[in-house]
């Protein structure tokens, strides 16, 4: 009953800088040409992914600085492209929504244990009981903590992963070891929808489903040892990685920016090559409103992911009867994807086509002002070789054909 | 008409996308393949089979353009499965326009002891969202954030 009809598939020309990194020229409405970083035997499967016309189509927003990037983690995701990096002007670029993407602040932590895998190998069940237990996850999946007051979650939509702290899920220590100390300081739960807000009232601590995923981990090898020292790691040891976002929050608060956006933009005399990446110049009044409400959701995603690790802690000490002297929690590190942040950077006007790793030092003194950095990654699939996975990883799919051979990354892409 | 999700289906088709998730639905007319689109994504959440039309609610909506309002359809469908918790096994789009639809859609509310749940959808994106006519009636592609 289907027909024949097949996404749009462009020729990108694509010349290559060095071993490891390409550029697409400018063409068209391109602003900027785009930088890919892959070896060739990754190029060669991306020749004919739409990945490569998504770097063309981000380089095609207003105020973008240098390129349009692609990490080597590249691959076919909506507006931007999975791994794609833009930086824009903080007074004349535009900022879009569908490119930081749905799920804002989806990201990854690792947290460490002073358990040792093959002490806990006969506890595994019980270990996973109690996660699914003490952490809700699947389709809408709510009620880990008590529903939140509308006051409460502005407080904690203001304050980040301190807010989970402070009511005891984790250690002070963890924020120091979180991207942004947890907290965007641009956050402005006054911008974040009421239709939002009650999406994300009774989802705190709730892992949700997709691709997220709560998985126990041992460290298989180290190859630094200093480093891995200075981590807290060590061969043998047990972690736990984490994988989730802002939930329904965040979902929203996306959704009712693209739908402003998709409609504001023409009065800016802004046209993008895909409808995915509307988007209106950072100063705007919709610009703001949504930087202020994207920042809340980025601060939801950072407590929620602060309160499942207080919450894992518990689940491991019910399970294993040991107190935090034994368990000794501690994050590794948290880092996001699906997130734009007001940085400064140096930039030399003259050589920023190059995009040469090493910059001249006396750049800095040229130019400083702050950009806008949207990024959406994915975070490498994790390499368990036990977990107990209260995810919807091993949940049965809707009963239709599906195509075959997905790479490998797919499930880890957000 | 109505569409359920009882009927003979595929009501659509998956198409291969690297890291979310593209679907492509066809139907003779414009109301079906809305009904068709809709029940097809909500497939992919929660088994329909065990979703029972007890509750009949009304939906209005109105988009710039025909394919904003098929992803605004579906989002709205898909917001009301995740913040209701509310399903819908049965749709019937009354009246479809180039910027406005009416339609009803019957379910209820998310049981997790009784209705099996798949997976989440994140959002439906506007990447490469297509609506044409075709020669045997409508076609349309969606690419969903899972």
């Amino acid at each position: 009953m289907v027909g024949t009809h097949h996404p749009r598939r462009l020729t990108v020309e694509l010349q290559r800088i060095n071993d490891y990194v390409w550029e697409i020229p400018r063409q068209g409405g391109m602003r900027v040409p785009g930088r890919i970083y892959a070896s060739e035997k990754l190029m060669a499967e991306l020749r004919d992914d739409p990945a490569l016309e998504q770097v063309a189509n981000v380089a095609h927003l207003p105020g973008i600085v240098g390129h349009a990037l692609a990490m080597p983690d590249i691959h076919w995701g909506y507006g931007f492209p999975i791994g794609g990096v833009a930086a824009v002007d903080a007074e004349e670029g535009a900022i879009s929504p569908g490119g930081i993407g749905f799920d804002i602040n989806c990201g990854v932590r690792l947290l460490r244990t002073a358990l040792v895998a093959d002490d806990l190998r006969v506890h595994l069940d019980r270990i996973a009981d109690a996660l699914y237990q003490a952490i809700p996850a699947g389709v809408g999946s709510e009620g880990a903590i008590p529903k939140l007051t509308r006051a409460e979650e502005k407080q904690m939509l203001a304050r980040g992963a301190a807010w989970a702290v402070a009511r005891e899920f984790g250690r002070t220590s963890d924020l120091e070891a979180t991207e942004e100390g947890g907290c965007l300081r641009d956050a402005d739960p006054g911008a974040v929808s009421d239709t939002a807000l009650e999406r994300g009232r009774s989802q705190v601590g709730t892992l949700g489903s997709g691709n997220h995923f709560l998985e126990v981990q041992r460290v298989d090898e180290v190859y630094d040892a200093r480093a891995a020292a200075a981590l807290g790691l060590a061969a043998g040891q047990v972690t736990v990685m984490i994988h989730s976002g802002s939930r329904g929050l965040g979902y929203q608060v996306c959704d009712d920016a693209l739908r402003t956006m998709g409609r504001a933009m023409a009065r800016y005399g802004f046209s993008m090559p895909d409808r995915q990446l509307a988007c209106v110049p950072l100063g705007s009044p919709e610009g703001r409103e949504y930087f202020a409400a994207m920042a809340a959701a980025a601060n939801f995603a950072w407590t929620n992911r602060q309160v499942m690790s207080g919450l894992t802690e518990r689940a491991f000490a019910t399970a294993l009867g040991l107190g935090p002297a034994a368990l000794r929690f501690g994050l590794v590190y948290d880092v996001c994807h699906n997130i734009a942040k007001l940085e400064e950077h140096a930039v030399d006007g003259a050589c920023a086509c190059t995009a040469r790793a090493r910059r001249a030092p006396s750049a800095r003194a040229i130019r400083r002002s702050p950009r806008i950095s949207a990024r959406s990654a994915s975070p490498s699939s994790s390499p368990a070789t036990w977990a107990a996975t209260p995810s919807s990883s091993s949940a049965p799919r809707a009963p239709w054909p599906r195509p075959s051979a997905r790479p490998a990354t797919a499930r880890a892409a957000s | 008409m109505v569409t359920r999700a009882c009927d003979p289906g595929p009501f659509v088709r998956e198409i291969e996308h690297t890291a979310d998730l593209g679907l492509e639905v066809e139907a003779p007319s414009l109301p079906l393949l809305f009904e068709r689109a809709g029940l097809g994504m909500l497939a992919l959440m929660i088994d329909l089979a065990a979703v029972e039309p007890r509750e009949r609610v009304a939906i209005a909506l109105a988009a710039e353009d025909r394919e904003a309002l098929l992803h605004d359809w579906l989002q709205h469908l898909l917001v009301r499965l995740q913040a209701g918790p509310f399903a819908m096994s049965e749709l019937a789009v009354e009246e479809v326009s180039e910027r406005a639809l009416r339609a009803w859609g019957a379910g209820e509310r998310v049981d997790r002891a009784r209705h099996r749940l798949y997976t989440e959808v994140k959002g439906v994106t506007y990447h490469q969202l297509a609506l044409r006519e075709t020669a045997g009636g409508w076609w349309a592609r969606i690419i969903l954030d899972v």
